[in-house]
């Protein structure tokens, strides 16, 4: 009788074991599907959300309190989508990957679409190889669940929440998917896979980031983006505000990409004015602008490059300081609000380029 | 009866075995975070400028030193060490600061207050996170001397 129990226990357990297995076959569970959802419904705007949570995004607010930075702008994000009435948002929240028992994958990562305000879809996903192309897997739930809008002047954002996008290599930058590269090109890259050949365009890109406001970074986005909001120089952890995406909804005719990035970046310096010592800045750049003198910028990146060993891991300092920096020229089309660090030894200088570059060790 | 139990205990301590082996990819920063996010708290309850300097060069040594025990007993890669390096020049430029050193100015008495939030806004900034994987024997003397 005894034996006949243990046995059961054990037929038990492997039916576990094997249901467990076969769960974690599938790379997405979809928990919410509004079927009342037209594919082909109307919307004038499309917003993509990437918040990266696969790393150490703590920080401490003013009162010493404990603050997630990705969990912030999740709500964030969720609180636009509810507002985004005649738009589409689209929020990839990229968690840790985690294993049952150490031994079977979950679906930690969420994805959230909202249609007209409403949310037609959360799926829970994981990445099935951890050796793919940067966004793979998110292009690909985008594609699945986008609506087909027949709107010719649909508009575009990409919304980037993370760490600094190194230039090259990047392995590690998702602490629990450390073979996928994220640099400049995988992401450059990775992003135009949420574009089709008619909507080829992103009206506005941001990078909630450290020091990715460089000549490097709008070159390689300028070919499929107007305009780009970035920090040239490190960016604290609470990042940079979006509530400013209702103007799509109370001003949709008359606010432009150019002056909808402006509202985001001022109304974020003006709150971290108040709660950060380090310096803030932020800059807006019209690419369309910048293309213009796209020849001389990559010549000033060549000769840039040129120069003695880089400090990899520091905090870039204002391109201006070259002596080869054309600051008449690569002023247009760029607006940055600056404020100088209280403390350090850089606190002295009181204008911001709005172009960042890595340090040169003297 | 023996071989099950040898099975199931068998299975259990792989399960356990791949559970810490998740654990310790956990990174540093989020400990040397909270620590100083402590001492920025324990500064602004203090009312002597002399004793807001004595914790906020108590917190600077540590971290440094707990640095220094990474370097010297991790097993570190070219970028691991750069970023560590970064990470230590950070605060040895703070603590530098802080006394007047280096060519600094000596931190004013009424400004320490706010030269330990600075000193935390760099510390909680969104660049990269020191991702070096240790032991959990390291990780657990690390905050040890950290407390």
């Amino acid at each position: 009788m005894l034996r006949s129990f243990s046995v059961f226990k054990v037929l038990i357990g492997l039916t576990l074991l094997a249901g467990f297995i076969l769960s974690g076959c599938s790379h997405t569970s979809e928990l919410f599907r509004d079927d009342a959802i037209d594919k082909n419904e109307n919307v004038a705007y499309s917003v993509i959300y990437y918040i990266h949570a696969d790393a150490d995004y703590l920080y401490h607010n003013t009162a010493g309190k404990p603050v997630r930075a990705n969990r912030q702008v999740l709500d964030e994000a969720l609180k636009v989508a509810e507002e985004a009435e005649s738009g589409e948002v689209f929020i990839f929240y990229q968690r840790p990957e985690k294993k049952f028992l150490g031994l079977f994958p979950r679906k930690s990562n969420r994805f959230y679409h909202y249609t007209n305000g409403e949310k037609t879809s959360q799926v829970n996903y994981r990445h099935s190889d951890s050796n793919e192309e940067f966004l793979a897997t998110e292009a690909k739930l985008y594609n699945q669940y986008q609506t087909y809008s027949e709107d010719e002047k649909k508009r575009n954002f990409f919304l980037y929440f993370g760490h600094e996008i190194p230039d090259d290599g990047g392995n590690k930058y998702h602490q629990t998917l450390p073979d996928i590269e994220v640099n400049i090109a995988t992401f450059s890259s990775g992003i135009q896979k949420f574009l089709n050949k008619d909507n080829h365009w992103y009206d506005l890109i941001v990078l909630s980031t450290c020091n990715n406001g460089t000549p490097e970074m709008a070159a390689d986005l300028m070919p499929f983006s107007h305009v780009m909001l970035a920090s040239p120089q490190n960016l604290h952890l609470s990042h940079i505000d979006s509530q400013k995406l209702d103007l799509l909804e109370s001003n949709p005719d008359e606010i432009t990409n150019f002056q909808l990035a402006n509202s985001m970046a001022k109304q974020t310096y003006q709150r971290l004015e108040k709660e950060i010592h380090t310096a803030i800045t932020l800059s807006v750049y019209e690419l369309d602008v910048v293309k213009e003198y796209q020849n001389e910028l990559r010549t000033f990146t060549t000769a840039y490059d040129t120069l003695d060993q880089k400090q990899s891991f520091s905090n870039n300092i204002d391109c201006k300081h070259a002596s080869f920096f054309d600051e008449a020229t690569f002023d247009k089309g760029v607006k940055t609000w600056y404020k100088p660090a209280s403390f350090g030894r850089k606190s002295y200088s009181s204008t911001h380029s709005g172009w960042g570059c890595v340090p040169v060790i003297e | 009866m023996k071989t099950i139990r040898l099975i199931i205990s068998s299975i259990l301590l792989l399960f356990a075995v791949q559970s810490m082996a998740q654990a310790q990819s956990t990174d540093i920063t989020e400990t040397f975070k909270k620590h100083f996010n402590k001492t920025v708290q324990q500064v602004e309850e203090t009312e002597s400028a002399d004793q807001k300097r004595i914790l906020l060069n108590e917190s600077f040594a540590k971290m440094l030193e707990a640095v220094d025990r990474i370097e010297s007993r991790a097993n570190l890669s070219k970028d691991e060490i750069a970023q560590l390096n970064s990470f230590e020049n950070g605060i040895l430029e703070k603590k530098n600061e802080l006394n007047g050193s280096d060519g600094f100015d000596k931190v004013a008495d009424e400004d320490l207050d706010d030269f330990s939030e600075y000193s935390q806004d760099f510390m909680e900034q969104a660049d990269k996170t020191l991702t070096i994987g240790l032991t959990t024997a390291l990780l657990i003397v690390i905050i040890l001397l950290l407390l």
